[in-house]
């Protein structure tokens, strides 16, 4: 089923000229002429359309909230941070279907009352940055962006602002910080951003795959969208498998896919037909599911049951050539050096536990390391200031869990060089 | 609204906008914090205040969450003990634990809490992160690896002084804390950072292994370096300063203090302060004697003098630094010892320039409302002064007005601090506000914005029209260089404002036509009906720290102790019944008076009290000539000044934190002030001298076996101090008028005196607009075409603080600032010598280039030895003296 991907084999697809040929810029008009705002927000609503950010809070009811607070201006953020290790699903809808985004944003900004658009894309993606830049240009000659859009009296209009590199500032706050030309730092909640956002004004917060939703549910109804996928989880999602599956890219497939049939059945299988050891389903941020879990249906309530979460939809694959580890090593540097610094927990745990997988990985490990490490991986996920520190943990917590003979086997290695030394004296 | 919530079992009623930790404090359960202060934004760093919250699974930061009604909160189960202790490992694991050396150990939270609420045991077994430290300041040490990631300081940089010199750079355990680009810190050097870190990270350089904090024993005083009147504590060890601290919720200032207040105390201690008496011995060189001698001395001359030429031949000046007690006993010794009336001290010019307009116009003496009415303005005119460097923490109460949106407008020759922060700022050559203030006034007649109310009564409204109408708001505009538009929203948004003051300084009051713009502020004020409210009021400044002491104490040639006139038959009978002495009936010679008349041989004694007019007093020739001249003069100082060393006796005196006595802030706060150490060498208090000086002329009403004696004196004579004592002063201090009922009963309870003058409105015979002509109050010179304003820096303040080795590091030198187009006009480029001339004399100074200045207008400090503004002041009876304001020419060498 191709909703999100419809747009992506034809030539020259960012064009504005391809996005017309298939229904495009058809939605926003029926929106802006035949739709009140409200209807716009209770067709979304209708959808369950969920967040594809990582949260998965729903769409609908964001922009209901923000819809209400009546102070002005109000803005419409597309977060195209796309930080998460392992996902790349944005940045194909970014360079290949631009104005897909760029109509659910201003379909958005009708809805809630916002003139003003952002797309905060990351500092890695100068491409994508340039495509939509050239999409919005097109756009606005047209007058599907700018002021009195196809003559409805709606404004709206988008700049494109280019992230400096780090990870946090896909946190949706952190990104408000960094756009305001702030040091990129999450902020407390509440408020919401949809109260108080871009310069303490009311914000919509989506990503770049639910904007990228949004025209289609407007054109099809609500009722339609809801029918595909899972009942709570509806709608079709972008996957983006990696690692060691014989097709690594991005498949967009109905919600609820089982794991196994979406490495089995649309990646190709595990490379050089190994056996499946792990997979991060979410990104580095989740927790692993081993062998035994092919079989959970990856969308947000099933895989949030078997401890792990739907994340953005990155699944990284492992096979049995993996050591868990390390590969566990490799995920926590990526958060200790991404820890935006602001809480201790976070700060100062993350450097904490990667000095002692380094010990471990030395040979310099013991086993009440383990238990030290859960322990600290307690403290960060209960006081962390945001989700980078509370969900940065989730590898170590489940690789312990569930491959502890693996840190053993480290552990086990410090044993047995020191017998080596002694045998050797 | 108020919502009930539990917290630790215990059932609560608060305000629903109180957080979590606000409430517990409420109960008295204590939760650690680190990064919370309740004046700063909340952040929710450190996550040392978790709480338990029924319903809420992740832990909870107390600091950032709001109460709400039903609430169940713990605040110390296991789980929360579990998560602090954990903090405290996490804080700890890159922490150099390094108290052994470290300047806050005693006095470090992270100290604290570790004892507190943690383990004895550490389980980090790794090496700590190290990361190399550069100098970022002379005065500020910053310790990267102390730093606990709080942000307190760059927090309360920001937000409370508005500087923003701190920030953080790097990410995750690579956070570092420094200035921009952690190049040198370029900053207003408040100590507000130093005061704020809860750790050893941000230190003084000034005390840097000096003492142990618990070592020292702490005495409160007043600053003695303006006249904010902020208190500090003296922090002392075997009779040294080691160092100041702040006071916490104490004073005017609240704790805050300026970089003076902070850093300046190492003139206490300063090597070079005289510790004996000298007197000129017959080879003409100054000998070190003991106190008797040299009070013999002075006390034989005197009398000689007095019985040879008449008490008018005698004068004496003292400084406005020294106590209320050390001012009064100044001038009774002059008057009923010496029987002159000459007496006078530097900030007399200031004085006459403005006091006559004050009281002529509203009947007062003083700024009408207290400083700290500052913070809640809605709108603030200040006109010619930058009161951030002159007078620093009431520059902190407009930076937290702005902070709360209230609309400040700048006039000035220069952009200042506040420029950057204000609504507006309005560069205005000097002699043009009038102009601008006359504008606005048109625009709130013609808009009819004025109070109805109040200037119903008023006489002379019509006058006010018609002398504001003769020039179109255009023409205003084109003269003073300022838009039509800011002109009309100044007076729109002053005009419509619920709280709205005006503030002015030296630059506006001491030039040639200064009276008239005072009184167009007044009737500008009146016009608009802020007057007699909290909030509302006129704030002149001058930064001299005790000069309302100088005015309530009589240091004048025409007043006597309480404002009244040394003319009055009755008031002299006053005094010559307490003091049981004749006092003189003449009014004296003011200061620059008693120079020229020293000069001229008239004048046959001076006493110098504290005073170097050859580094502050106009006119460098004539006071060299008064000095060589005068018969005999007496200096009394804490060092041996250029005047000092020209002295026949030198009487060494002691600074304020070594003695006890009151001051008088702006605000006519009257306010204690300690004694912390004992008198350095054979140093005395200055009232002690005038005592014993007194006692050995003869009168013995001048016995007092120490300063509350005086404050007794004082409290009889001066009606509005009746009744005041030491012990009443102890909690706050007391604002005159007060009442001595209230005063002896509720001053532990905060009862402050009167906050405002002027409640029961403008006096009715005072009901008069002023209706100023004229538009330009300074006009132009062809000889002297430039115009050169004199103000004190923000790290120095008079000739006092060049005895300051820390505040000389950050700056020591005078540099003459203009505009560079000004530069360009004159062939003067930037870091070039040129002469400044003066009708008075000339100097020598480099050029430095600052687009902040007004066109053809200087700015330079007053008092560094490489440019003395005595060279160039011109000395005049009145309005013609030229001190702070004065027309010059440059030349180009
Ligand atoms: C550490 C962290 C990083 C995040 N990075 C991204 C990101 O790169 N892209 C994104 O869309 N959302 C990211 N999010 C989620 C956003 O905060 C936010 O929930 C999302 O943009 C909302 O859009 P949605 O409702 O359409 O999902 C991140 C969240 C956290 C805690
Ligand atoms: S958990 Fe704390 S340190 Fe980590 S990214 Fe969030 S705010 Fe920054
Ligand atoms: S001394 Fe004051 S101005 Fe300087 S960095 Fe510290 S807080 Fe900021
Ligand atoms: S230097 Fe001190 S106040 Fe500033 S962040 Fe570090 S610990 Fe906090
Ligand atoms: S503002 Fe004035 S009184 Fe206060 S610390 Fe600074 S110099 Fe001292
Ligand atoms: S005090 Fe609450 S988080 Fe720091």
């Amino acid at each position: 089923m191709k909703i999100l991907t419809r747009n992506i084999n034809r030539p020259n697809p960012a064009h504005i000229d391809s996005y017309l040929v298939n229904e495009g810029y058809v939605a926003l008009p029926r929106a802006l002429n035949d739709m009140t705002p409200e209807e716009v927000i209770d067709e979304v609503r209708f959808s369950r359309l969920r967040g594809r950010g990582g949260a998965g809070f729903p769409a609908g009811m964001k922009w209901d909230f923000a819809s209400r607070d009546t102070r002005k201006p109000k803005y419409i953020i597309c977060n195209a941070d796309e930080g998460e290790p392992g996902t790349f699903k944005d940045r194909v809808l970014i360079e290949k279907d631009p104005h897909a985004i760029l109509e659910g944003m201003a379909i958005a900004g009708y809805a809630v009352g916002a003139e003003k658009g952002f797309i905060y894309i990351r500092g890695e993606y100068p491409e994508g940055a340039r495509i939509l830049e050239r999409a919005i240009a097109q756009a606005e000659s047209r007058s599907f962006l700018g002021k009195n859009i196809l003559n409805s009296g709606f404004d709206f209009s988008v700049t494109v602002h280019r992230g400096a590199g780090a990870y946090i500032c896909g946190e949706e706050t952190a990104l408000i910080e960094s756009l305001e030309g702030k040091r990129g730092q999450s902020r407390i909640r509440p408020p919401f951003p949809v109260n108080v956002g871009y310069r303490n004004h009311p914000t919509v917060v989506n990503n770049v795959e639910t904007l990228a939703s949004v025209a289609p549910i407007i054109l099809r109804g609500g009722a339609w969208y809801a029918g595909i996928g899972t009942v709570e989880c509806p709608g079709t999602k972008l996957y983006s498998v990696s690692g060691h599956v014989v097709r690594p890219g991005v498949y967009e497939l109905p919600m609820g896919v089982t794991l196994r049939e979406l490495i089995f059945e649309h990646a190709g299988g595990m490379r050089d037909n190994r056996a499946f050891k792990a997979a991060f389903p979410g990104g580095a941020s989740s927790s692993c599911l081993d062998e035994s879990e092919l079989d959970v249906r990856l969308d947000f309530n099933a895989l949030a049951a078997a401890g792990s979460m739907l994340g953005s939809g990155a699944v990284m694959v492992l096979d049995d050539t993996t050591d868990m580890v390390k590969a566990t090593h490799v995920l926590i540097k990526f958060f200790e050096h991404e820890s935006c610094g602001k809480c201790t927990p976070c700060r100062e745990g993350l450097f904490w536990i990667r000095r002692i997988l380094d010990s471990i990985l030395d040979g310099k490990g013991t086993e009440a390391d383990l238990d030290l490490l859960l322990d600290i991986c307690d403290g960060i996920q209960s006081t962390s200031f945001c989700g980078l520190g509370e969900a940065s943990v989730n590898p170590v917590v489940s690789t312990i869990k569930k491959f502890r003979h693996e840190y053993m086997a480290h552990i086990g290695n410090r044993v047995t060089r020191r017998t080596d030394v002694e045998a050797a004296s | 609204m108020m919502v009930r919530l539990t917290i630790d079992d215990k059932q609560i009623m608060v305000d629903a906008h109180m957080n979590i930790l606000e409430a517990s404090k409420k109960l008295g359960i204590e939760i650690p914090t680190f990064c919370y202060q309740a004046r700063l934004s909340e952040l929710g760093a450190c996550r040392m205040c978790v709480v338990e919250v029924e319903g809420m699974g992740k832990l909870q930061t107390a600091c950032t969450l709001a109460v709400a009604e039903g609430m169940v909160v713990q605040t110390g189960n296991a789980r929360i003990k579990k998560a602090r202790r954990m903090m405290l490992e996490f804080l700890l694991i890159n922490h150099p634990l390094e108290c052994t050396v470290c300047d806050a150990s005693g006095e470090c939270t992270l100290q604290d809490f570790a004892f507190k609420y943690g383990s004895a045991e550490t389980r980090f077994t790794g090496e700590k992160r190290v990361l190399r430290d550069q100098i970022i300041s002379p005065l500020i040490n910053r310790n990267l690896n102390r730093c606990i990631q709080c942000k307190r300081c760059v927090r309360v940089c920001d937000e409370i002084q508005g500087v923003t010199a701190l920030g953080m750079s790097y990410r995750g355990a690579d956070t570092i804390v420094g200035p921009f680009m952690d190049k040198s810190l370029d900053c207003e050097y408040c100590s507000h950072c130093i005061w704020s870190c809860p750790v050893g990270a941000i230190t003084s350089r000034a005390m840097k292994y000096r003492a142990r904090t618990w070592e020292m024993d702490k005495a409160e005083a007043i600053c003695p370096f303006c006249s904010c009147g902020c208190t500090l504590h003296y922090n002392h060890k075997d009779n040294v300063v080691h160092r100041v601290t702040h006071t916490e919720g104490r004073g005017i200032n609240q704790g805050s203090l300026c970089s003076k207040g902070y850093f300046g105390y190492d003139v206490i201690n300063h090597p070079e302060r005289i510790t004996s008496p000298m007197v000129r011995n017959a080879e003409g060189v100054l000998r070190t004697v003991t106190w008797e001698a040299a009070l013999t001395t002075v006390a034989g001359k005197m009398g000689q003098i007095k019985d040879d030429n008449g008490g008018s031949s005698i004068g004496g000046i003292v400084s406005d630094r020294l106590t209320n007690e050390d001012l009064y006993l100044f001038q009774k010794l002059m008057r009923s010892v010496y029987s002159t009336n000459n007496v006078d001290t530097p900030s007399g010019m200031w004085s006459r320039a403005v006091l006559p307009v004050l009281e002529d116009r509203l009947g007062v003496f003083a700024a009408t409302n207290s400083t700290d009415e500052l913070n809640y303005v809605d709108a603030l005119l200040i006109v010619g002064c930058d009161v951030t460097v002159s007078h620093p923490i009431t520059g902190l109460r407009v930076k937290h007005a702005i902070h709360r949106g209230g609309l400040v407008t700048e006039i000035n020759p220069r952009r200042t601090a506040l420029s950057r922060l204000a609504k507006r700022s309005l560069t205005v050559a000097v002699g043009k506000e009038l102009a601008l203030v006359k504008g606005m006034i048109a625009v709130i007649i013609e808009e009819g914005l004025y109070d109805s109310e109040a200037v119903k009564d008023y006489k002379k409204l019509s006058d006010l029209e018609f002398s504001v109408k003769e020039k179109d708001l255009n023409v205003i505009a084109r003269n003073t260089d300022v838009s039509v538009d800011d002109i009309v929203q100044t007076a729109r948004e002053f005009a419509g404002a619920g709280k709205a003051a005006i503030i002015f300084g030296e630059t506006a009051a001491l030039h040639s036509g200064g009276d008239l713009l005072i009184n167009a502020l007044i009737d500008l004020l009146m016009l608009t009906g802020k007057l007699g409210q909290e909030g509302f009021g006129l704030y002149p400044v001058i930064a001299s720290t005790n000069f309302q002491g100088t005015v309530d104490m009589g240091i004048a040639p025409d007043r006597l102790p309480g404002h009244v006139e040394v003319s009055s038959a009755t008031e002299r009978k006053k005094f010559e019944k307490a003091w049981n002495a004749k006092v003189p009936k003449d009014t004296g010679m003011n200061a620059l008076e008693m120079i020229q008349a020293a000069a001229d041989g008239n004048l046959k004694a001076l006493y110098l009290a504290g005073v170097n007019p050859l580094a502050t007093f106009p006119g460098g020739k004539v006071v060299a000539e008064a000095l060589k001249t005068v018969e005999f003069l007496v200096v009394q100082e804490l060092f041996l000044t250029e005047t000092a060393s020209m002295a026949d006796v030198v009487l060494p005196a002691g600074t304020l934190a070594e003695k006890n006595g009151t001051l008088t802030s702006m605000d006519r706060r009257i306010q204690r002030t300690q004694k912390a150490i004992d008198s350095v060498g054979l140093s005395r208090p200055d009232w002690r001298i005038f005592s014993d000086l007194g006692v050995m002329g003869g009168e013995n009403g001048m016995k007092y076996v120490n300063a509350a004696e005086v404050l007794d004196e004082i409290a009889q004579t001066v009606p509005f101090y009746s009744g005041i004592s030491q012990h009443i002063l102890a909690d706050n201090g007391l604002q005159w008028p007060f009442s001595r009922e209230d005063a002896r009963e509720k001053f532990h309870e905060g009862y402050l005196g009167t906050r405002h003058l002027l409640m029961d409105g403008v006096p009715l015979d005072k009901r008069i607009f002023s209706a100023v002509s004229g538009w330009d109050t300074h006009g132009a010179d062809s000889q002297y075409p430039m115009t050169l304003v004199f103000e004190d820096l923000l790290f120095h303040s008079g000739s006092f603080t060049r005895y300051s080795e820390s505040l000389n590091k950050l700056a020591s030198e005078a540099t003459l600032l203009m505009n560079p187009q000004t530069g360009i006009g004159l062939d003067v480029p930037d870091g070039s010598t040129v002469r400044t001339v003066s009708a008075q004399g000339e100097v020598s100074v480099a050029v430095s280039y600052s687009e902040d200045l007004a066109l053809g207008v200087l700015f330079m400090p007053r008092h560094f030895a490489n440019a003395p503004a005595s060279a160039l002041m011109v000395p005049g009876r009145n309005r013609d003296a030229e001190t702070a304001v004065v027309r010059v020419k440059v030349v180009k060498v």
